[in-house]
């Protein structure tokens, strides 16, 4: 994975999901980040700040992700996608998913943030490859007492 | 011929935006981020061939106004920095309208509408 793309994941504050993708109009691009368990009045500012982090990490070089944010009912529209069986892995894909258990919003770059990396990658799973699974996702929530706002998430995608 | 070209782009621009804001009105995000993506992507090409640049220019070889051509230079559109931000936004979510089988947020589509509107506005007038 990239080393920039590592540093933002570890960085942006939040829980995060990166899956390797492929963008038909741009080749530069390598993955997909979500930012997870945002609630939906703080879609646009956390989207903001994430895109801003981003692009102070890669300067004028262009981003070679894409940033989404999604509210905890997406979050687990795609933690579900995610581990399932049926979407695409593939030990060819541009790189490992991660997660990142990101520490409160806004403290920055935390010093040793845990991430967890998949063996066995995650592709988007829309290009119609074949793909052999390798690893396997599982997703433990985070308490529910972490999941307020600015609090301390702890959810973690583990490879199995 | 460049100005009728570039005309043409505006034009489009303004009938995506106009049609974007339709279907956001109507509830139907994922069409609405893809035109509303377009509408910007057409205002920036227009601002592009105003200006005289052809993607050649921009990319080495490049023959047409390809998205990453046009994104990456999205700063040079109203020599604003801030444009490459929108237009990023922007690009995401008309990626998740079209290949994910998640659906765009109403909410973060019509908080970046306004920024759309001025600069369509502003560059297409």
């Amino acid at each position: 994975m990239n080393k920039r793309l590592l540093e933002f994941v570890r960085s942006v504050g939040h829980q995060t999901l990166a899956l390797p993708y492929e963008s038909d109009d741009d080749e530069l691009i390598t993955h997909f980040v979500w930012l997870l368990h945002i609630s939906r009045a703080d879609l646009c500012d956390v989207e903001d700040r994430a895109t801003e982090l981003a692009f102070r990490i890669f300067g004028s070089d262009p981003l070679p992700f894409f940033i989404g944010v999604a509210t905890p009912e997406k979050t687990k529209t795609l933690l579900a996608q995610a581990s399932a069986p049926l979407f695409e892995r593939s030990n060819t894909a541009s790189g490992p998913a991660t997660v990142n258990a990101g520490v409160g919003r806004g403290q920055g770059t935390g010093p040793s943030l845990p991430v967890s990396v998949i063996r066995g990658f995650v592709s988007h799973g829309f290009a119609g490859s074949s793909n052999t699974a390798s690893g396997r996702l599982s997703f433990r929530p985070p308490p529910a007492a972490s999941r307020g706002s600015g609090g301390t998430v702890g959810g973690q995608i583990n490879a199995g | 011929m460049v100005g009728e070209v570039a005309g043409e782009f505006a034009s489009k621009a303004n009938s995506n935006l106009q049609l974007g804001r339709r279907l956001l009105g109507e509830g139907d995000t994922n069409a609405a981020a893809n035109r509303i993506y377009y509408a910007m992507l057409q205002a920036a090409i227009h601002s592009f061939e105003v200006q005289r640049r052809t993607p050649e220019s921009l990319k080495t070889g490049a023959k047409n106004w390809q998205h990453a051509i046009v994104t990456s230079n999205t700063f040079l559109v109203r020599d604003n920095e801030n444009d490459r931000y929108l237009f990023q936004k922007l690009k995401t979510l008309r990626e998740e309208a079209d290949y994910l089988s998640t659906t765009v947020d109403a909410t973060q589509l019509a908080n970046r509408l306004q920024s759309v509107e001025q600069l369509i506005a502003e560059v297409t007038q």
